[in-house]
């Protein structure tokens, strides 16, 4: 029973990083319809931009993370701007977009390594202890950052796609540009903010989970492809979908893990994804998402 | 017409460089900021090392040169040991070129990144014999790309000397193929020893998929029957893996009297970390030394009594250093690179080229097969002990000390530990073994 | 008139076959330079596998080093365990591949773009875990799978510059499969429903026998494929198969031109060349891959072969202009 709770609790912890990359997939993903393999390497510059600011600068935490968080969201908006709106422009095949963001992807982890170099790099954690105890669990509070920082992300921006001017007019751009186009919404000014947000949560992601598993270039290509698969199980576009998928992922790999083998664990995941996408593609959450052409 | 679309590509092109380079510039400026003192050293270095560089060259004023090639991951998951590994080869072909060469012939250097991948190390050893026709091979730190590559190597009939510390490639018949570094097998036998000296009759292990993680811990499980050492619980992480939240949960259930994990790069400290926070309390045996940045991301309260047997040690600081030898290499180091390496490969990289430099002495000369032929009779003071080669196996080390990590960047000898600190560690952890 | 314009491509293929046959020889007979061309091959016959799929059915994968390990693997195994000749279990091989696709391609015909490739990405996934944890080790797990060298009926490919032609020959014969495939009634429903799935369900086209049969083809050439980098390098470890292999293929395709025979062709050799061009860079070569790829992305978003027709098409169209007004001049 012990290690059941013990399994419960570190998956949900384990799940609530997930849920946080998941958002940021989802939001793109909701807000213009494509499909970026970028994320998890802006997850690696925002942890290691938070290092230069926080460990080589020494700057308070709270200015570390705000900085890195503007520091990449001009990175996702520039991305937006400089690359995908010149092939959205082109009407080229999404293949195209995605082998783009693939590139973006080599040249982000390359360049992390040819600026911060190959090594591990240890995060200073801002808390002064490093477990809290849940239910005589240890959990490392890291975590409990993550969940936080998830549940506000998941219900601010839920309420600012579905209830606000802007986040109506950005799922208008996203399910028809054109027509958007012509109701004079700014369509491109839209997407790049959205791909500036996202990218903002990426680096927020980076930065709580800096303390738990140290910082090196391969970090956010790891972590971020499971925040994919989460984000495609509760429903690709839904940000309480990103949430419980997240969480889903992290419990079925702890228990896995826990009562199977671990050697198991990332297979199972990706069978329950493939089982996800055959049975239910629009998640848990039923989301409706943006028909593909 | 053609002609200005040509232009204009190639103005795109170029303008597509601008912007990636003043991006870059952007982020690189803080981080300039807080390594100016360290880079500025460097460079005076670097130049300082030119200087000598070119003094050596009259040195070896018959103007041979002696080609080695170099396949090592630069870039990818776990690179650093590559680049440590690239860093310390340069410092090594210095050292050795200001001393004579290779029987007269200075080295010359061809390094090539395998990127991890099997298939690229096959395309860069190909390289590296056919095209670059180098006269000896230094090998990856990764043991599958040397599984890749080593029978083309053997085939071509060029010497070689592996970084890698797995017992899989050198099991394989490539006469041509020896290590300078430890056998990991040899290490399992060593720890499990360790844990008969403790007194445990308990352990759960820990292991990664990568060859070396598996190998070692396989060796490791094959040895515990046969010494009576009871493997309470086996668990296993995947190279993409950092949470390790459910093997944690099932070592603490097993409730083992001590953990031996095989875990490699980063994935050490958080598996120190999250096994300390589920409230696991007990000696680590790893299988290899902890580097410091693994004991940072640890936690150094909870990197205390990480045990390993290991040649040599990796310090936080020079000073820390007693090992003279070991002083002299890492001074070098950081005289040109402003800081001091945190993995063990460079004393891999040193002891291999002492090895070879001791195998072009005893053969005369830098053929490939004359070196070959040589090797058994070399016998030189490694970092970490003797290196000898006279017993046919083409291993170097065959012998090791047992250490314990006890906080602060300090190590300490393991028999020396169980009778000082053992108490200590007791009260401290309140177990009571 | 049409009879000519094949005419000229026949000829054009002739010159290229040629050409290719005296690649070893312009290379010098350089063994590395041979490894390459045989590497070269190999990736012509995935990438135009995967053009079947991508390119004239209109679906996409991520995950195609799934089969092409399944080639490698199945390959290996067969002849390991059961002790059929290597080159005739590389087909047995593909031919598992094929029925393995298929049977992806039963659920996942319904998907488009994007949880199709999430799918693909997942079996792929899957796919390498099976590899890394194989029943009772009949991989080796993480140590790695060795097998002997192809030889074909006694006739050892032992150096690169033989095996260089045997890939040659499998090259000229996938291609002209590829060939008549995509020319025949199966093709051109597969273009079809490329264009507009519900336009050619409405005519009467079976969309999801016709996306299986796509899938399964497009299986077979990647895991040929597979089979050919065992008996070349006789060397098999599960880190080939991870994701960035899939995201190989795919760039081959698209870097050169999709639906198209040549495009993959140059896309695969463009891409090799492009990757030894840059090993000299050392640990800057992947971040200077990622610069050129993007570049070519953004400017090129039809790949080489697209580019160069656009081209043609600029020129044609700006001579055309220059003779109207010169006969105005007149």
């Amino acid at each position: 029973m012990k290690m059941f709770t013990q399994l419960i609790i570190l998956g949900l912890a384990l799940g609530s990083v997930y849920s946080l990359i998941a958002m940021g997939y989802s939001l793109i993903y909701k807000a213009s319809g494509l499909m970026t393999f970028v994320q998890g390497d802006i997850l690696t510059v925002g942890a290691f931009l938070g290092l230069t600011f926080y460990r080589f600068l020494k700057l308070p935490y709270i200015i570390s993370v705000l900085l890195t968080m503007l520091v990449t969201f001009a990175i996702g908006f520039l991305l937006e701007k400089g690359v995908i709106r010149k092939l959205l422009n082109k009407n080229v095949m999404a293949i195209y977009i995605v082998l783009a963001t693939i590139a973006v992807s080599y040249i982000f982890q390359n360049g992390a390594q040819a600026i911060w170099s190959s090594k591990v790099e240890y995060f200073p954690t801002v808390f002064s202890v490093d477990s809290i105890s849940i239910l005589g669990v240890g959990v490392q509070p890291e975590s409990l950052l993550c969940v936080g920082a998830s549940l506000v992300c998941m219900v601010v921006l839920h309420i600012f796609m579905t209830r606000t001017r802007i986040g109506t007019s950005m799922r208008a751009a996203a399910m028809d540009p054109m027509a958007a186009e012509s109701c004079g919404i700014n369509v491109s000014l839209n997407t790049g903010i959205t791909w500036g947000i996202s990218s903002g949560i990426a680096a927020i992601a980076g930065i709580f989970i800096g303390p738990m598993y140290g910082v090196y270039v391969t970090l956010g290509s790891k972590i971020g492809g499971k925040g994919f698969a989460g984000a495609v199980m509760g429903g690709y576009g839904n940000m309480y979908g990103a949430m419980v998928g997240g969480l889903i992922l992290g419990l079925v790999e702890t228990l896995v893990a826990g009562y199977i083998s671990s050697d198991f664990k990332n297979m199972f995941a990706y069978i329950i994804l493939i089982v996800f996408l055959f049975v239910k593609p629009t998640g848990i959450f039923n989301e409706q998402a943006i028909q593909d052409v | 017409m053609k002609l200005k679309k040509l232009t204009a590509l190639f103005l795109a092109a170029a303008m597509v460089f601008g912007l990636a380079a003043c991006g870059g510039d952007k982020e690189k400026e803080a981080d300039t900021q807080t390594k100016a003192p360290a880079t500025e050293g460097a460079k005076e270095t670097k130049g300082a090392d030119a200087e000598t560089k070119s003094e050596g060259g009259e040195a070896a004023a018959n103007g041979e040169t002696f080609k080695l090639g170099a396949f090592l991951q630069l870039t990818g998951a776990n690179s650093v040991a590559g680049n440590e590994s690239n860093n310390t080869l340069d410092i090594a072909i210095d050292y050795i070129n200001e001393n004579g060469g290779f029987n007269g012939a200075k080295i010359e250097k061809v390094v090539y990144d395998s990127q991890g991948s099997p298939e690229e190390a096959v395309k860069v050893v190909s390289k590296l014999i056919n095209d670059d026709k180098v006269d000896a091979i230094m090998g990856s730190v990764n043991s599958s790309e040397i599984l890749a590559a080593g029978q083309q190597v053997n085939d071509a009939g060029v010497f070689m000397m592996g970084l890698g510390t797995a017992n899989t490639w050198m099991a394989e018949d490539w006469p041509y193929v020896f290590r300078a570094t430890v056998n990991n097998a040899n290490l399992a036998t060593n720890t499990v020893e360790m844990i008969k000296e403790a007194g445990y009759t308990t352990v759960a292990v820990s292991n990664g998929q990568d060859d070396a993680s598996l190998s070692t811990a396989d060796a490791f499980v094959k040895l515990c029957e046969e010494q009576n050492v009871e493997v309470v619980a086996r668990e296993t992480y995947a190279m993409s893996d950092s949470d390790f939240s459910a093997q944690v949960a099932k070592i603490i259930a097993a409730d083992p009297e001590c953990v031996y994990m095989t875990n490699s790069g980063e994935h050490i400290g958080p598996f120190v970390k999250q096994l300390r926070q589920g409230g696991y309390k007990g000696v680590l045996f790893s299988k290899e030394i902890m580097s410091m940045r693994d004991a940072n991301i640890a936690g150094d309260d909870n990197a205390k009594y990480v045990a390993a047997s290991y040649p040599y040690l990796i310090y936080a600081t020079i000073d820390d250093c007693d090992v003279e030898p070991i002083k002299e290499v890492l001074k070098r180091y950081e005289e040109r690179y402003g800081e001091i390496p945190t993995t063990e490969v460079i004393y891999r990289v040193w002891d291999t080229m002492m090895v070879m430099w001791e195998a072009t002495k005893i053969a005369g000369s830098n053929e490939s097969d004359a070196l070959k032929d040589a090797m058994p009779q070399v016998k030189v003071d490694g970092l970490g002990g003797p290196l000898t080669y006279d017993d046919g196996t083409r291993e170097g080390y065959h012998t090791s000390n047992n250490w314990i990590y006890v906080g602060g960047g300090k190590n300490k000898d393991f028999t020396t530990w169980l009778a000082e600190d053992y108490d200590t560690y007791k009260s401290e952890t309140g177990r009571d073994k | 008139m049409k009879k000519t314009g094949l005419s000229t491509n026949m000829l054009k293929c002739l010159i290229a076959v040629v050409v290719a046959l005296l690649v070893p020889v312009i290379l010098g007979g350089s063994s590395y330079l041979c490894l390459i061309a045989s590497f070269v091959t190999i990736y012509i016959i995935g990438a135009s596998g995967l053009d079947v799929l991508f390119g004239y059915s209109g679906q996409i994968s991520m995950g195609h080093a799934a089969f092409y390990a399944i080639g490698g693997y199945g390959a290996g195994l067969m002849s390991k365990y059961l002790g059929i000749p290597l080159f005739i279990s590389m087909f047995l091989a593909a031919a598992l591949a094929a029925v393995i696709g298929a049977l992806l391609a039963f659920p996942a015909s319904k998907l488009k773009f994007h949880f199709l490739s999430l799918a693909t990405i997942s079996f792929g996934e899957i796919i390498y875990q099976l590899a890394c944890h194989s029943p009772k080790k009949i991989t080796g797990d993480f140590n790695g799978f060795f097998s002997s060298k192809l030889s074909i009926f006694g006739l050892k490919l032992d150096t690169n510059v033989k095996f260089y032609y045997f890939g040659i020959a499998c090259v000229v014969i996938f291609l002209v499969l590829k060939q008549l495939l995509v020319k025949s009634r199966t093709g051109r429903a597969f273009v079809a429903i490329r264009e507009n799935t519900q336009a050619a369900e409405g005519m009467g086209v079976n969309v999801r026998k016709y996306k299986i049969i796509a899938f399964a083809v497009s299986a077979f050439f990647v895991a040929f494929a597979g089979s050919m980098y065992l008996g070349l390098v006789g060397y098999l470890h599960p880190d080939m198969y991870l994701q960035k292999q899939s995201v190989l293929f795919v760039t081959m395709m698209l870097f050169g031109g999709s639906a198209s025979l040549i495009g993959p062709v140059i896309g695969a050799i463009s891409i090799e060349v492009l990757l030894e061009g840059l090993r000299t860079f050392e640990e800057y070569q992947m971040l200077i891959y990622g610069v050129l790829l993007l570049i070519v992305i953004v400017a090129m978003p039809g790949g080489l072969v697209g580019a160069a027709r656009d081209v043609k098409a600029a020129f044609l169209r700006r001579k055309a202009l220059k003779q109207d007004s010169r006969k105005e001049g007149e």
